[in-house]
């Protein structure tokens, strides 16, 4: 595969936190309420942890093969039958996110901004969009992240400090009030909304200067679960556990509870669309990036271009077909759990079997 | 070559159907702002009707400056229905323009409807659509609730206007209303299976009083409170801020004046304890304020300022040992968050006794500390 466009580490960093930070920002403080109650902030701490730790496994790795991308060098480690079985389960997992990404976003959409406008329509608004931005490579797209995260995200933090009026910190305690299982199963939930550095298996090699990588990235996550810690803790000051549970949007809710003195219209909830639009979008475009490069690396094509615009009618078709929002979130938790096994659970068989491999000398 | 073009061209245009924007816009003049809402239970013996619901429409050109000669500011339509989704769509066979409550402000609920069917079932539109916002305020209204938005203030024309503006202006200078007025507010409580409070008004010929407390338990009104015994709840809570203010009662006689004393701040700390397996409670309360009238009793010195702290210290201890007792006896409501603060500090006791804590709450021992400051005295020494 011939490489034309190369990033920067920090461009790197920034697309990785885009990845990261995707659809799940207005709810996932939901589920995680669910499960752990007010000590979700706890086991976000360890899930960073551990997704810093898989991501280093990844970067390892990737040192040990020259940086090459999974496509190229998975063949030497586990054999070309295998690899391409794990290329294909990528594939599928991205173009599943994808779709299910799409689709949340969507429905969002539809239900905040644009009330009468068909789902059909908002669907290829952001398709279109973000395949013309896949087409054109990967400097583009971190480009695009560059210019557009910070920004949002600085935006969603001054919106919600707004709320600061209205928290009420002691509800975050007791800490570990019901001892540490809930925290334990609330974990899986929680890595849902750390999915997306596995992009680093294919993504090292268009890396310019690689010495860096591995301390800039870290800066990268540990922001993602600082804001993530953040975004927890203060809806359940604001909130209340038990209210975060049954509300579908809790990042909403709690913008719905601004005040902007002396104005009669105080609608902000439409800043927190415009600002959640952008973290949806770069999830849907690097995904969508990773599968074309994974599609055209497996059929040994030149470059990824032809296959992104194969890929859009798919992603299109897999969006419209679940029938309601609980369909959507079911297929979307199947796929997060396959996201978790490909993120988590490869990095550390790779590794061992690379081990093996090492202490046989056969590599 | 040309062909080309001709591909450009049609791409352009499809392109620019995208861009257009607006799909669903609707201009301004053409919704009509519900602001307030009100509901009751029907009058009619019709089983199926559960709500009697009246919403009040403001014409909006009375927001402003310069309102329509000859039209009314607001129109108040009822309607009596077995969903309140139903009345919203009932409503529209009435009104020509499509409503629009993304600026509802304000709820106001009759007491009859909150205390027999509870209030939950009929919020969960507000809860459920898109549009509302948690920032509308939730009231009952003792009486009912469309008498409330018949008022006729002289100067502000809106009712519900009026009404929301009021509870602003209560919550934050008299403190004669519980802090927990908004449907938000309320959701979030009423989740966490507290007892709450929520401001009552009372309907006065042609405008409305609001001072007092409705008590909700599970969605449903038990009690009321008065606005004096509001106060001391917010002291209790430690929210009782600036503008309010305590009379003290050290008169020798019954023609001498009382000191009044003004709040400008106020803090409450509570501790929790538990002993011989029962919850104690400690209300530690530092307040601060002015002396606002003192009826030329002698000149100020200070002597005088810390007996006159003295007594504020014991009255507002006594009054509110009193309401808390009221409130264990009478009520077993525990509308100050001492269970809550229990689920905070003593998470292994809370897990034991949350599902009775009524009974729990009826027999906690709670103790006072009060320690007032009086900072000013204002111009004059006497």
């Amino acid at each position: 595969m011939m490489i034309k466009d190369k990033i920067t580490t920090a461009q790197l960093a920034v697309t990785i936190v885009s990845v990261m930070v995707g659809v799940g920002i207005l709810s996932y403080p939901g589920p995680v309420a669910e499960e752990a109650g007010v000590d979700g902030w706890i086991g976000i701490i360890i899930s960073g942890i551990i997704s810093l730790f898989s991501s280093f496994l990844i970067i390892s790795l990737g040192k040990k093969f020259q940086y090459q991308s999974l496509v190229d060098y998975g063949p030497k480690l586990v054999g070309r039958y295998i690899n391409i079985i794990i290329m294909v389960c990528f594939i599928l997992y991205f173009l599943t996110f994808v779709s299910m990404v799409v689709r949340i976003s969507a429905d969002a959409t539809k239900m905040f901004l644009l009330d009468q406008t068909p789902v059909e329509v908002i669907l290829l608004g952001i398709l279109i969009m973000s395949t013309y931005l896949v087409v054109h490579g990967i400097n583009p797209i971190a480009r695009f992240n560059e210019s557009l995260q910070p920004g949002i995200i600085f935006i969603l933090i001054v919106v919600l400090l707004l709320t600061l009026k209205d928290a009420d910190f002691g509800r975050n305690l007791p800490v570990l009030g019901d001892g540490v299982v809930p925290v334990m199963k609330s974990i899986p939930k929680i890595l849902f909304s750390f999915l997306g550095f596995e992009l680093l298996f294919f993504l090292l090699p268009f890396l310019m200067d690689k010495g860096k990588v591995k301390r800039i990235l870290s800066v990268g996550i540990i922001v993602v679960t600082l804001f993530y810690t953040f975004i927890m803790v203060l809806s359940i000051s604001v909130l209340g556990h038990k209210e975060v549970v049954i509300l579908e949007y809790p990042t909403i809710a709690l913008v719905k509870n601004i005040e902007v003195p002396g104005t009669f219209i105080e609608r902000l909830e439409s800043i927190m669309m415009f600002v959640w639009i952008p973290f949806s979008v770069t999830t849907v475009v690097i995904f969508l990036y990773g599968a074309s490069l994974l599609t055209s690396g497996l059929l040994k094509l030149e470059e990824h271009r032809t296959v992104s615009l194969l890929l859009f009618p798919i992603v299109f078709l897999m969006a419209v077909l679940p029938e309601n929002v609980l369909q959507v979130s079911y297929i979307a938790e199947k796929t997060s759990y396959a996201g978790i096994g490909l993120s988590f659970g490869l990095p550390l068989i790779l590794w061992s079997i690379y081990g093996l491999k090492k202490g046989m000398k056969l590599l | 070559m040309t062909g080309n073009k001709f591909l450009k061209v049609t791409v352009v245009i499809i392109l620019t159907s995208f861009i257009t924007g607006c799909w669903d816009s609707v201009e301004i003049q053409q919704r009509t702002m519900i602001l307030s809402v009100a509901l009751d239970k029907p009058e009619s013996n019709n089983e199926e009707d559960r709500y009697d619901m009246t919403i009040q429409i403001a014409e909006p050109n009375a927001l402003t400056e310069k309102p329509i000669p000859g039209t009314e500011p607001v129109w108040n339509l009822s309607t009596t229905c077995p969903s309140l989704f139903q009345c919203v769509r009932d409503n529209a066979t009435e009104v020509a323009r499509p409503s629009y409550y993304g600026h509802l402000q304000i709820i106001l609920i009759g007491e009859e409807l909150a205390m027999e069917e509870g209030i939950v079932d009929s919020l969960d539109l507000f809860f459920r659509d898109h549009e509302m916002r948690r920032r509308t305020k939730l009231i009952i209204v003792k009486g009912k609730a469309k008498d409330a938005l018949e008022t006729k203030h002289p100067l502000i024309p809106i009712s519900g206007q009026y009404i929301s503006d009021l509870t602003q202006e209560a919550v934050n200078k008299t403190a004669l209303i519980p802090i927990t007025f908004t449907v938000g507010q309320f959701s979030s409580e009423h989740e966490s299976g507290a007892d709450l409070l929520l401001p009552i008004v009372y309907v006065r010929g042609n405008h409305v009083d609001m001072s007092g407390g409705a008590i909700m338990r599970e969605g449903k009104l038990i009690g009321f409170l008065t606005g004096e015994e509001v106060k001391l709840l917010r002291v209790v809570e430690g929210t009782f801020k600036k503008g309010a203010h305590i009379s003290s009662s050290d008169k020798k006689n019954e023609n001498e004046p009382s000191s009044t004393f003004e709040v400008k701040g106020m803090r409450s700390i509570i501790h929790t304890r538990i002993k011989n397996d029962k919850p104690e409670f400690k209300v530690e309360v530092l307040v601060e304020g002015h002396l606002a009238e003192d009826g030329f009793k002698g000149l100020i010195s200070e002597k005088k300022i810390k007996k006159m702290e003295n007594e504020l210290n014991k009255k507002i201890k006594n009054d509110t040992l009193e309401f808390i007792k009221k409130m264990q006896d009478e009520y077993q409501a525990d509308v100050f968050g001492f269970g809550e603060k229990l689920r905070r500090h003593e998470y292994k006791y809370w897990k034991n006794v949350k599902g009775n804590w009524e009974e729990a709450f009826a027999e906690a021992k709670i103790e006072m500390e009060v320690n007032t400051s009086i900072r000013r005295y204002g111009r004059i020494k006497k």
